[in-house]
Parts: C-alpha cells; sequence; structure tokens
C-alpha cells in the first residue's frame, strides 16, 4: 500500500472535519441554542493531543488518517480512520481524551474528469455476454423479466449449476421446468437461442394465507443445469472477479458488496440479522425468517435478485440477495441455500 | 440485563408485533454498540409508538422506517 494516497486522505479529513467542528462555535448560539455548546478550549487541547500522537497511529498498519471531531454529546474526540476494522493497538483514550475509531476504507483521489473524455469500458450486465457468460448479469426464465446469476455452483457428481432465485428462476413456484436465459427476457434474451440451462432445482415459496399462523420461508432460491462452456464463475471484469468457496456467517457491521444486473458491483453493510421480514411477490406476500439486512438502499434495485453477496475484504460468500425496501436490501444466509441443494459454490 | 439472550426475547414476541398493521419486519441490530431488537415499519406513527415497546426485558427496541420489502 502506497503512503502517498494515505497522506491526501488523512490531510483531507482533518481540513474538512477542522472547518466543520471549527465552524461550529461562531453558529451554535446563533443557529439554534439548543445545540450543544463546544467548548473551544477543549477542542484545541484534542487537536493538540492529535497531533502528537497522529505520527504513531498513522504508523499502525491500516490507520488511514486521524481527525478532531465531536461525539454525540458535544465531547472532543481524537478520530482514528481505518482501512478496515480489526486493527489492533489503538488505545480507547489519547491524554484523557476519547478515541472514537471508524471504518472509512482507504482514502482515493477523486480524480477531475478531463478536457477530453475517454470513453469508460462499457460493461453493461444487462448485455448478452459470450459463453461462458459471467456471474452477476442478467438471466431469466422466459416466463419473467429479469434477475441475476448468483454464481457457479457444483453436486458431488461435478455437475454445475446457475444460482439464482425462485422468482428469476421458476416464477414464484409456476414455472416447474424451461431453459434459463442469458440476458433475461427483458433484456432480449429468446428462448431457446440464449439458453444457458435448464431449471433444475427450487425451493417452494409458501405465501401467506388469510389467517396466522404464517409459514416461515427461510430462502428465495433456484437453480438451473449447465455447464462450463456455457457459465463461468467470474463477474466481468469491472467486478470482484472469483468469490471464494468458503462461506461466512453475516454479523452486524460486516462490510458486504454485491455484482448484480441493475446497478453493477455496489457496497455495503449488514444492519441487521435473523431478521423475520414479510416480502411483496406477484402471488402475494411470504413470510422469511433468518434473513440478513443490508444497508444503504442504494445497496440494490431491481433485477438485482439472485445476487451472491460477498465480504468487502475478502470475497467470502455471505447471502442470497432477492428483496429490499426503498432503505433496506434483504438477502437470504447462503449455508442455507448451499445446503437445501447440496452444492458448493465453485469458488477461489 | 434479562438472563434471556436477546435472540429468546425476539423470538417469543416477534409475531405479535407483525400481526400490528404497518410492521413488515424484526431483527436483531445494534445500536451504540450494543444489540438490540429492530422493529421493520412501512411508516413510523404514533400509534405504531405506543404498540412498539421502547425495551424488551432489558432490551432496547429500535423501530426503523423501512417501506415495503419487495422481491427485487
Amino acid at each position: 500500500m502506497s503512503r502517498f494516497p494515505l497522506r491526501i486522505g488523512f490531510c483531507l479529513a482533518v481540513a474538512a472535519i477542522s472547518l466543520i467542528v471549527l465552524g461550529l462555535p461562531h453558529f451554535a448560539p446563533v443557529v439554534n441554542a439548543a445545540e450543544p455548546q463546544v467548548n473551544a478550549q477543549a477542542l484545541a487541547r484534542a487537536m493538540q493531543i492529535q497531533d502528537r500522537h497522529t505520527g504513531r497511529l498513522m504508523g499502525i498498519p491500516g490507520v488511514v488518517g486521524t481527525a478532531t471531531g465531536l461525539d454525540a454529546a458535544g465531547q472532543p474526540v481524537v478520530k482514528v480512520f481505518l482501512a478496515k476494522g480489526g486493527v489492533p493497538g489503538i488505545a480507547a483514550k489519547l491524554e484523557g481524551v476519547s478515541v472514537d475509531v471508524e471504518v472509512t476504507g482507504v482514502f482515493v483521489a477523486l480524480r477531475k474528469p478531463s478536457g477530453k473524455p475517454s470513453k469508460p469500458p462499457a460493461i453493461d450486465p444487462t448485455a448478452r455476454f459470450p459463453r461462458p457468460v459471467p456471474i452477476g448479469v442478467s438471466t431469466g426464465h422466459p416466463n419473467i423479466t429479469a434477475g441475476t446469476i448468483g454464481c457457479r455452483v457444483f453436486d458431488e457428481y461435478g455437475e454445475v449449476y446457475a444460482l439464482s432465485n425462485n422468482h428469476v428462476y421458476a416464477d414464484e413456484n409456476r414455472a416447474l421446468t424451461g431453459n434459463v436465459l442469458q440476458p433475461g427476457p427483458w433484456d432480449g434474451g429468446i428462448d431457446p437461442a440464449d439458453a444457458i440451462g435448464t431449471l433444475w432445482d427450487f425451493y417452494l415459496i409458501t405465501f401467506k394465507g388469510p389467517y396466522p399462523p404464517y409459514y416461515n420461508n427461510t430462502i428465495d432460491a433456484a437453480i438451473a443445469w449447465s455447464s462450463t462452456d456455457l457459465l463461468g464463475k467470474a463477474t466481468p471484469s469491472n467486478g470482484y472477479g472469483t468469490p471464494k468457496s468458503s462461506p461466512v456467517r453475516a454479523k452486524v457491521r460486516l462490510s458486504v458488496k454485491k455484482y448484480g444486473r441493475t446497478t453493477g458491483q455496489t457496497q455495503g453493510r449488514v444492519y441487521a440479522v435473523n431478521a423475520k421480514v414479510d416480502v411483496g411477490y406477484d402471488s402475494g406476500v411470504a413470510r422469511f425468517v433468518n434473513q440478513i439486512i443490508v444497508t444503504p438502499g442504494s445497496f440494490s434495485a431491481g433485477g438485482d435478485s439472485g445476487s451472491l453477496v460477498v465480504t468487502a475484504d475478502g470475497n467470502n460468500p455471505v447471502g442470497l440477495l432477492f428483496a429490499g425496501s426503498p432503505t433496506m436490501t434483504v438477502c437470504n444466509p447462503i449455508d442455507a441455500v448451499l445446503e437445501f441443494f447440496g452444492v458448493w459454490i465453485d469458488g477461489q | 440485563m434479562s438472563a434471556k439472550t436477546i435472540e429468546a426475547v425476539l423470538e417469543e414476541h416477534t409475531d405479535r408485533w407483525m400481526d400490528v398493521p404497518g410492521v413488515v419486519g424484526t431483527a436483531i441490530g445494534e445500536s451504540q454498540g450494543q444489540p438490540c431488537i429492530v422493529v421493520f415499519v412501512v411508516e413510523k406513527s404514533d400509534e405504531l409508538g405506543r404498540k412498539i415497546p421502547a425495551s424488551v426485558e432489558g432490551h432496547p427496541v429500535v423501530v426503523e422506517q423501512t417501506g415495503e420489502f419487495r422481491a427485487l
């Protein structure tokens, strides 16, 4: 890792937060008397303390910046920015001032567009891809619109399958057989010319009846029998590549990413686990248990269904994306999916 | 803090909360570094505020406005 961008990040962070913080004492009494008063002396002292310890802190691998900020109660704190979580050796207090550790990722310079616009590599996950097709791109049963190929999985016989959702490959239990296409019908996929496999197995979703008790579904998943000639195991080149084979269990605050048909590669964070949610489908509402909730809302959109969700720093599979609200995305825990079909992820 | 795990407490109460119109989910999240129960609602309202307590058996409950969940 080069030190240069880290220093830029550090300077930018200090400058930005100093501006915000230094602005506060002047504006607070005018704008809103209820705002917590900031003690300028305490703030200046925190900055001195920050300056004294910054050199040492930035020497710790994984620390990408420091700053002085305020906590929720308006007390000055020294902020330490980390490339990723789990960096040891950072004290909770420095000379009596609290230390607030924040995972920001690595700071990078935001390049200004140059005068002559250079065409970005045009990779469109909704397009038809040469065979074998990548994962993370448009797919679907002929009866649906479009979803996403989650990944390639294989069984004990060495057969390979495309993994996606029931509502992408089995049309909410209604398609018992048929081809699956790349791209999906909405994106121009034609049956059978664009087939990459045939529906093999799916988890039967039980929709809510008029009265409780309501059935607790665990996954929205389906697999289509394919071949290594038709289906690859990596995302297009602007994505994270090949997922790891070994899944990890979701934990609150875990950083995750996915590559999907509509929003491409996006990053988010596990907001909650062990979720029970009611999800709307064309056929009705279905209740799911033991789900993973990812934020922010921009993590996914319609058509990203079926995307594999992996850890941001290790590409380890975490979940199978299938639903969302304006602010949240819902994923099945991937181990429940793999166990149901008796398959493993064809990864690294 | 209650003797029961937060998962057990959630399991005990979740179906009753999910029967409240406007509640679309429950989960285990984190609030101020501590595990908490999260209740997902289509839209926050005074009535929902009355029916969902601020804490249950010592575990904090956070109401989160999410809108409806849809298959994507």
